[in-house]
């Protein structure tokens, strides 16, 4: 990891905070934990972009991380997983090929603009499916232990 | 007389339940997890079969069946504007519900308490958007002089929206006045010199504005099966960039039409 990437990861801890305090989460501690998670998922989207090409498969992992740190981090701190997630994916979100979508539309260029929404489409897609498995992930974990499939032995009443 | 007190209970765990689900939903909670909450709230309620909740991006329905009459009420949801704290504080509010540990009456007038206050740091959130704004433009790959006009602009944006907020405009006009400004803040930068890539100025300050969390949301609600949500998150997704493409793409052909 480069010098370049630390920074990139350390900027992406810091628009998380921006923007989770944009979203009145004023709480310090879920403050700290939103931004671990948005600079973990940014930094994971960082890693697998090198061995990916596509811009959606790293958005994915990215998403991924971000999800199982959120659902993670909101059974310990007792919040809902949402306070993590929502600032956690900003700095995954395509905001450059959503605003060159735009553009091309504007400067009347279809064949661009279809091509920038497509890729966008692509990425908010890796996001929502990252998400999505995190939060699956999460609860067929949670019904294997009431089952006692595997982890804790003791049972807890419903 | 039991029956009038029943009906009575009946009324007020409408009335908490509908309220509960409401206010999940202006601020900002996932559909799914809104009509979850709910369900377990009403579901808590002594002698009380059948629950159901019905949610989407604009609506809540909760019915059940109590002694012996059914009930059901429906709520309307105005557009959202999101609050996390208070989406961690109706959490929980339901949970503590959900335990018995506070009656109908104690968690109706909480409810009320938490819709009616005030914001307590007005200043917090604007700030806020100027460091989020600033650091996603250095992400993006901008200098320092364009990283701070992206910045100004995100403030100006924010400030014309919470003027825009008084007069009580729906998001599409909220939207459209918020990307005007921040372009046009970004548009007078540039030709004062103080910007040199004008288009990554733009694209930090509008992050804010942009509808990546309706695209998120609406893609997870129709992943999940939940495809009225689904389709009312991507419209709202795709209004959302039509009134930031509307406003930007005014300016930009401004910016063409003027010679510098």
């Amino acid at each position: 990891m480069s010098f370049y990437q630390i920074g990139l990861v350390l900027l992406s801890f810091v628009a998380t905070a921006g923007f989770a305090l944009n979203f009145k989460l004023w709480n310090k501690k879920h403050l700290l934990v939103a931004s671990i998670s948005g600079a973990a998922g940014y930094a994971a989207y960082l890693f697998f972009s090198t061995i990916f090409d596509t811009q959606a498969m790293p958005t994915l992992f990215g998403a991924l991380v971000v999800g199982l740190l959120g659902e993670w981090f909101s059974r310990r701190i007792k919040a809902p997983a949402l306070i993590i997630i929502l600032p956690g994916i900003i700095p995954l979100v395509p905001g450059r090929s959503l605003y060159a979508t735009m553009l091309h539309f504007v400067q009347e260029d279809f064949w661009m603009a279809t091509d920038q929404a497509v890729q966008t489409l692509f990425v908010a897609g890796g996001i929502a499916l990252g998400i999505l498995l995190a939060s699956l992930f999460s609860v067929s974990l949670r019904r294997m232990r009431r089952l006692n499939v595997i982890g804790r032995k003791e049972r807890k009443q419903p | 007389m039991t029956s009038v007190i029943l009906r009575e209970d009946a009324q007020l765990l409408l009335q908490v339940t509908t309220m509960l689900g409401k206010l999940l939903l202006e601020y900002g909670a996932e559909v799914y997890r809104a009509e979850d909450t709910v369900q377990r709230v009403a579901k808590s309620a002594k002698n009380v079969r059948e629950v159901d909740v019905l949610a989407t991006p604009g609506w809540i329905f909760v019915s059940f069946h109590m002694g012996n009459e059914s009930h059901t009420k429906m709520r309307r949801v105005r557009t959202a504007t999101i609050d996390l704290s208070k989406v961690t504080r109706l959490n929980d509010l339901s949970r503590r519900m959900t335990s018995g540990q506070m009656t109908m009456e104690e968690a109706e007038s909480a409810l009320l308490a938490i819709q009616r206050e005030k914001e307590s740091a007005p200043l917090l959130p604007v700030a806020g958007g100027l460091i989020g704004a600033m650091a996603f433009t250095l992400i993006l790959g901008a200098s320092v002089g364009d990283t701070i006009c992206a910045g100004l602009a995100a403030v100006c944006m924010l400030a014309a929206q919470r003027i825009g907020e008084r007069f009580h405009v729906t998001f599409f006009v909220d939207t459209l006045i918020g990307s005007v400004v921040s372009s046009a803040a970004a548009l007078v930068m540039y030709r004062l010199g103080l910007v040199e890539n004008f288009n990554l100025a733009i694209v930090g300050s509008i992050m804010l504005l942009f509808p990546g969390i309706s695209i998120t949301n609406s893609m997870r609600d129709a992943l999940s099966g939940d495809f009225i949500s689904g389709l009312t998150h991507g419209m709202q997704a795709l209004a959302t960039a039509l009134a930031i493409a509307i406003g930007v793409g005014t300016i930009l052909l401004i910016m063409q039409g003027v010679p510098a």
